[in-house]
């Protein structure tokens, strides 16, 4: 399967059936001690929701990137 | 600069009557119009009680109306390169629903699954009715499930904006055009263009949202003129936009600001002018700089390029022109302009090796098959990789179904002979078709580049896929140094290493007059021809483009401007010489930079020829060696200065 059209799938299926069918499914994720005043306070991570912004916000960042000439320019896939 | 002549009272008055006559030929009508907008006001200010908010039933009417004049202004003047125009404000419809955040999300979210869409279904290359159908099925999918989850609590309640609109279609239609440009051209122009579309929604969002300006505007229906006045103001200008000013830096050859400097004195000149010339004085426009920007290009081509021959100038009827007419372009095998000539391109693909399949209205390149040889198995090697016939052939049918055509209408296949290059130009660029770009103006070759494949570029000549553009002077076709469309300049070919300022394109001459019989056949006044050198034909034309691109000033590091106002300027007379004295002219004004006075060097040429005639009736042994030497093409300059 080309890389484009694999990541198209991917795409797809994380979001509509896997925002879905991961509804009230949560990670929770501890503080480093670093971070002293958050310590102890685990972060809860809403999948759903990590899915439905976290794929635009990286094709956003991805397609600035492209669009900025900050990679090098690409050949148009074949 | 400035010339100006002091007339007698009466001639004064004559050319103030002649004056005013013709803006009130010209102005008249948009006054009427402005006129008629005002009184409509005032009736509307008479007839209804504004203090009511009577109009607020129409406010998106009023919303597209004033960020209608935003984005135009960003288009025109910044220089966003955006899809569509009305299409980014729709879409701010939806953030004024949902908040600026999730609709962003909302939007980019519904964009992401129609473009995976169009990925995945487009091996099968379906015709643009069944694949914007399936395009847009997938959104209002999308558009419902988001819904649903928003309904049971998985998204927040803001995504819920989707129950009172979505531009489901204009979403899909973002995604269609984002996809192709992308299998064509790679992510970087896709990439600009989706960024900018998300600045000029944002843009539209904030005008939108602020009901402070468009209320205003509703309130205020005296001021509707203003909107329509400001549009046609704007449109009229050719000035040059934002962003050209930093593409174009390097042709400029000074700081940007003494450039912006330039550009202010040149406006105050021509208004100045302007006022002059209503009473009488003879004057004279300036422009502020010699580059050729987008606005005035439009102008130039409106002015030259007349529209009804549009139509005639698809790659299909040129080509039929060409063989007509005896211009070298490669053989045409054929012409599939319905499904069922489809057997026709089969017989082609099951006959030969070698050939090019292209639609007749692409642009950049888009749907181009290089079909460059046969595999053991019976498949191709092509420029888009290794393709089956069955392949070759869907692609030609999806041709005739219009996936290339703009409207998604019909289209005609080229199925025609591949050209091979001749020696020079492929040694200096190791690969691909090199081809040569000459910009062909009222019949006067005035600026010319070859466009040299790289790796980068997979062997294509194409600037905005990584092909090096190495500008050529048009007096003898000398190349002066290369330059990619990510605006970096090279002194020798990336790949080669071969010197980009140190060799002559050999035919040069050979190719100029291809280029102008090319552009003569066309009917265009202003048009870019590409030629292809082929090792046993010599120059043929692959193309001819009514709107060439503006890239080849930095290539040849000079503006294009400098030279179309230098024809424009000719006396009358000129546009009677034949194709091969506007080319000997173009070639000795070349050598001058287009800067002398070009009567004084038609007489200096015209004496030269005189001589020159004398010298054959006389038997004058050094005649053919003079001309020879006029023409810059002694055998020193053919050679190919290659390091």
């Amino acid at each position: 399967m080309k890389r484009a059209t694999f990541g198209s799938v991917l795409v797809f299926v994380g979001l509509l059936p896997g925002v879905l069918l991961t509804d009230g499914l949560t990670v929770s994720i501890d503080v480093p001690t670093v971070v002293s005043h958050l310590a102890g306070n685990p972060v809860i991570v809403d999948v759903p929701l990590a899915l439905f912004v976290g794929i635009p916000t990286l094709f956003t960042l991805f397609v600035l990137a492209e669009a900025t000439g900050h990679v090098r320019e690409r050949k148009p896939p074949s | 600069m400035r010339n100006e002549t002091v007339e007698s009272l009466p001639a004064r008055m004559a050319i103030v009557r002649r004056s005013v006559s013709s803006a009130v030929t010209t102005y008249a009508p948009v006054i009427g119009f402005l006129a008629a907008l005002v009184l409509l006001g005032i009736a509307f200010r008479e007839h209804l009680d504004f203090s009511q908010q009577p109009l607020e039933p129409y406010r998106m009417f009023f919303e597209l109306l004033v960020a209608g004049l935003v984005i135009s202004l960003l288009r025109s003047k910044v220089g966003l390169v955006t899809y569509g125009m009305f299409g980014p404000i729709v879409i701010s419809f939806i953030l004024i629903e949902s908040g600026l955040l999730w609709g962003l999300v909302l939007f980019v979210n519904v964009f992401l699954i129609a473009l995976a869409t169009y990925l995945v279904i487009q091996p099968f290359r379906l015709g643009t009715a069944h694949r914007i159908c399936a395009l847009v099925m997938t959104v209002a999918i999308a558009i419902t499930t988001f819904h649903i989850m928003s309904d049971n609590g998985t998204l927040p309640q803001e995504v819920n904006a989707l129950q009172a609109f979505f531009p489901a279609i204009i979403t899909a239609w973002y995604a269609d055009r984002f996809a192709r440009e992308l299998t064509e051209r790679g992510w970087r122009a896709p990439a600009v263009r989706f960024s900018w579309t998300m600045v000029a929604i944002v843009a539209a969002y904030a005008v939108v949202a602020n009901g402070t300006i468009v209320t205003w505007f509703m309130q205020t229906p005296e001021s509707w003129a203003f909107v329509f006045a400001a549009n046609v103001y704007l449109g009229a200008q050719s000035s040059t936009r934002l962003k050209e000013y930093l593409r174009f830096s390097n042709v400029y050859g000074q700081s940007r600001f003494s450039v912006l400097r330039a550009s202010v004195r040149a406006r105050l000149h021509n208004a100045r002018a302007r006022l002059r010339g209503l009473f009488g004085a003879e004057t004279s426009r300036v422009e502020p700089t010699s580059v050729m920007a987008m606005n005035r290009r439009n102008r130039l081509i409106k002015q030259y390029n007349p529209q009804h021959l549009y139509p005639e100038l698809d790659k299909a009827s040129m080509k039929r022109a060409f063989h007509g007419t005896g211009v070298p372009t490669p053989e045409t095998y054929a012409l599939v302009g319905s499904l069922s000539d489809l057997s026709t391109a089969e017989e082609i693909i099951d006959t030969r090796d070698e050939f090019v399949i292209k639609p007749d209205s692409g642009y950049g390149g888009e749907g181009i098959i290089v079909v460059n040889g046969r595999t053991e198995n019976g498949d191709f090697e092509t420029s888009k990789g290794r393709k089956t016939p069955e392949q070759l052939l869907a692609h030609t049918r999806s041709i005739v179904e219009g996936q290339y055509d703009p409207m998604g209408l019909e289209g005609v296949a080229v199925i025609e002979g591949l050209v091979h290059p001749d020696d020079q130009l492929l040694s200096i660029a190791g690969q691909g078709v090199p081809d040569v770009r000459v910009i062909v103006f009222k019949g006067y070759p005035i600026m010319a580049m070859t466009r040299l494949p790289t790796e980068e570029s997979d062997g294509a000549a194409n600037l905005h896929m990584g092909a090096v553009g190495v500008g050529l002077s048009i007096a003898d076709g000398k190349a002066l140094g290369g330059y990619q469309s990510t605006n970096k300049w090279f002194d020798d070919h990336p790949d080669t290493g071969v010197d980009l300022e140190a060799f002559y394109v050999h035919n040069w001459g050979q190719i100029l007059d291809t280029a102008v019989m090319a552009a003569e056949v066309s009917r265009l006044g202003y048009t870019g021809v590409d030629i292809v050198v082929d090792e046993t034909e010599g120059p043929m034309v692959l193309e001819i483009n009514a709107r060439p691109g503006l890239g080849i000033q930095n290539s040849t590091f000079d503006g294009l401007l400098e030279r179309t106002e230098f024809v424009e300027k000719l006396p009358d007379s000129f546009d009677l010489k034949s194709p091969g004295e506007k080319i000997e002219l173009a070639r000795t004004w070349d050598r001058v930079d287009w800067t002398e006075d070009a009567i004084e060097l038609e007489a200096q040429w015209a004496r030269t020829d005189a001589d020159a005639d004398r010298s054959v009736r006389t038997g004058d042994p050094d005649h053919e060696r003079k001309r020879e030497s006029a023409d810059g093409e002694t055998d020193g300059q053919e050679e190919v200065i290659a390091r």
